[in-house]
Order: C-alpha cells, then sequence, then structure tokens
C-alpha cells in the first residue's frame, strides 16, 4: 500500500475536493483503504449525512406557520402605524370605523391632550384680564404674556412629554 | 425548493416587504432547508427546531431593513449565525459530559438510530470547537451546498486557497472528534 504523506503524486486536497464533488453529485462512493484516508472520508460522510438526511415535514409546517402569523401581525400592525400617521386620524377627526388598538388610541389621546393644553393656552392669553403689578398700576399686555407664555410652554412641554411617553410605551 | 433566479428573488423580496403573504412563502420555502441544514451542524437536536424557528422570526422581524445591499441568502446566513451564537450566550457551554451520558442512555441500545445520534453529538461538538473560518468553509461546502467556486467568491479568496482551507478545516474538525472519542 502507498503511504500516500509520502508520495509526491498524490494531492490530497484535489483528492478531498474530488470526493465531497461525487458526493454531492450523488455518485457511488469507494472508500479508501488506507487508514488516514479513510477517517478523513468518514468524516466527510459524517457531515455529509446531516445534510442528507431531510429534515421532518411537520417540524417545516410549524414553523412556517408561526413565522407566518408574524409576518401577518408584523404587516397588519405597520399599516395600522401608516394608517394612525394620517393627521386626521391622530386628532381623531374623520372616520372612526374599525378597529382601533390601544396603542392607537393612547396617541389620540395624548395628541388632543397636547392640542387642548394649546388651545386653553391662547384663550387664557387672549381673555384673561391683565395682572396688576405691585404698584397699583394696570399691567400691560407684555406683563400678562410675561407671566402666561411660560405657563403655556410648560402645559405644551408636559403635553409632549405625555405623547412621547405613550407612544414608547406601545 | 432551490432559491429563484436572481432577478425573480428580487421581485419576490420586494413583495414580501411589502405585506404579501405569498411571497414570503416562497422566500421560507426557497430557504428553509439551507437554514435547518446549518442550525443542524451547529446546535444539538433537540434544540434545532427552536433556532430555526427563531432564525425566521429574525428574518420577518428585520425583511423590511434588507435593501439588498448583499444577496439575500447572505444576509440569512448572517441572520442563522447570530441566531447561533445566541443560543450559545444563553446556554453559556456547548454539551457538557454530563449531556452527552444522558443522551446515550435516553436512546435506545446500539440502533443505527442512537449510533447516528451520538455522531450528530459529537459532530456538535467537534463543529463547534473549530474557529469560525473553518467552520464557516464547511457550512457553505455542505449547509448550503456549495460548489469550491462559489465558496472562493463568497470568502473572496483564490480556488487553491479555498480547496486548502476546506482541508485544513475537516483536518481540524477529524481531531476533534478523535480526541472527542477518546476521552469517552
Amino acid at each position: 500500500m502507498t503511504d500516500i504523506n509520502h508520495n509526491p503524486n498524490f494531492d490530497r486536497e484535489q483528492d478531498l475536493a474530488d470526493f465531497t464533488d461525487m458526493l454531492h453529485n450523488n455518485e457511488p462512493v469507494t472508500l479508501s483503504e488506507n487508514e488516514y484516508e479513510k477517517s478523513l472520508e468518514e468524516i466527510i460522510l459524517a457531515i455529509h449525512q446531516v445534510s442528507a438526511t431531510e429534515p421532518p415535514e411537520q417540524m417545516k409546517q410549524r414553523i412556517k406557520e408561526n413565522a407566518q402569523a408574524l409576518f401577518t401581525q408584523t404587516y397588519a400592525q405597520k399599516e395600522e402605524q401608516k394608517a394612525s400617521r394620517n393627521p386626521f386620524k391622530i386628532l381623531g377627526i374623520g372616520s372612526r370605523d374599525g378597529y382601533r388598538s390601544q396603542s392607537q388610541r393612547r396617541r389620540t389621546m395624548a395628541v388632543q391632550l397636547a392640542v387642548g393644553a394649546l388651545a386653553v393656552t391662547a384663550i387664557l392669553l387672549a381673555v384673561l384680564p391683565p395682572f396688576s403689578d405691585p404698584s397699583g398700576t394696570t399691567g400691560t399686555a407684555t406683563g400678562s404674556l410675561g407671566v402666561w407664555m411660560p405657563l403655556g410652554v410648560l402645559l405644551v412641554a408636559g403635553a409632549a412629554v405625555a405623547w412621547l411617553w405613550f407612544r414608547n410605551r406601545k | 425548493m432551490s432559491t429563484p433566479p436572481a432577478h425573480d428573488e428580487g421581485k419576490i423580496i420586494s413583495l414580501a416587504q411589502s405585506g404579501d403573504k405569498n411571497a414570503f412563502s416562497i422566500l421560507y420555502d426557497s430557504y428553509y432547508k439551507k437554514v435547518y441544514n446549518r442550525v443542524s451542524y451547529m446546535i444539538p437536536t433537540e434544540d434545532v427546531e427552536d433556532v430555526t424557528q427563531e432564525v425566521f422570526i429574525a428574518m420577518v422581524k428585520s425583511l423590511k431593513s434588507f435593501r439588498g445591499e448583499s444577496k439575500f441568502s447572505t444576509w440569512l446566513r448572517v441572520i442563522t449565525n447570530r441566531q447561533i451564537a445566541n443560543y450559545y450566550r444563553k446556554h453559556k457551554r456547548i454539551l457538557k459530559e454530563s449531556d452527552i451520558e444522558e443522551q446515550s442512555n435516553r436512546l435506545t441500545a446500539k440502533t443505527k438510530l442512537a449510533a447516528s445520534s451520538l455522531d450528530h453529538i459529537y459532530l456538535v461538538r467537534g463543529m463547534k470547537e473549530l474557529p469560525d473560518h473553518y467552520q464557516e468553509v464547511i457550512l457553505l461546502r455542505f449547509a448550503d451546498g456549495m460548489k469550491f467556486k462559489q465558496i472562493a467568491k463568497q470568502i473572496d479568496k483564490s480556488l487553491d486557497a479555498t480547496k486548502s482551507l476546506y482541508r485544513r478545516a475537516i483536518e481540524a474538525l477529524r481531531i476533534n472528534l478523535e480526541e472527542d472519542h477518546d476521552r469517552h
């Protein structure tokens, strides 16, 4: 028997490559008598056996059903999100038909709160009488703005934070 | 089912990204076997289903972010490798000696099934202990069924260098398996 480790004409890499090509082409495999080579071939056969085994059909179906369910759910949510980006729907104006998710309802409520806060601030600014300053003279419009504007900004900022919180909470 | 031609695949992916369930189903059928194979080489039999499912769940979640900058098969391969890595991160171990004993006790004695199941355990352990580039060349060859020319292109090496890497990988796996067998 030729010792392949000392045979200059033996191309082990090519031999291994040809061997795995044979496996992939389903050609008959003849194991070499050489112990070393046989061992490598056995390793290749053992590796090949794993991918040559067909996966159980039931497993394939189970995974497919689960993946498809998630796929449907994911893309249904995306459609919902698209619809909820419609400014009229965000404000709760227009069609209220169909199912609205909890997160959509929270978002709508938060936006309505923010808009409401803005409106209340604007009304207060317009309606409330100017403050009197300590000297007893009537305050100017500038004085009134000086008090109500920061309050309005605070209200709007609070509403915006609430909206972001609701949105991220999902 | 084999993977669809590249030009068709692009359309199928676009349809799936827009929510077409049939397109998703085609992608699943095309890639299931390759994902399953890759997972089978790296994960103990009892967890193959769970990890394969995790791969497809991750695929659904990230499908929208696939921009076609790489081949879909390459993208899915990265997802699969990540899920395999996650599995080992969670388990924080490769199969221990006690697992092998437990498994061999559970298997009916000396049947062909028992032998092949134990071979699979050793193979998974041997594969897991290989360096990444050795693992990858074996997986590309056997799990993905690629020819050497395709592997060379995939890993950006010459054909000769690829065959040489493959030979070294098989040799390293043989040594791992022998050492593992010697320990038992």
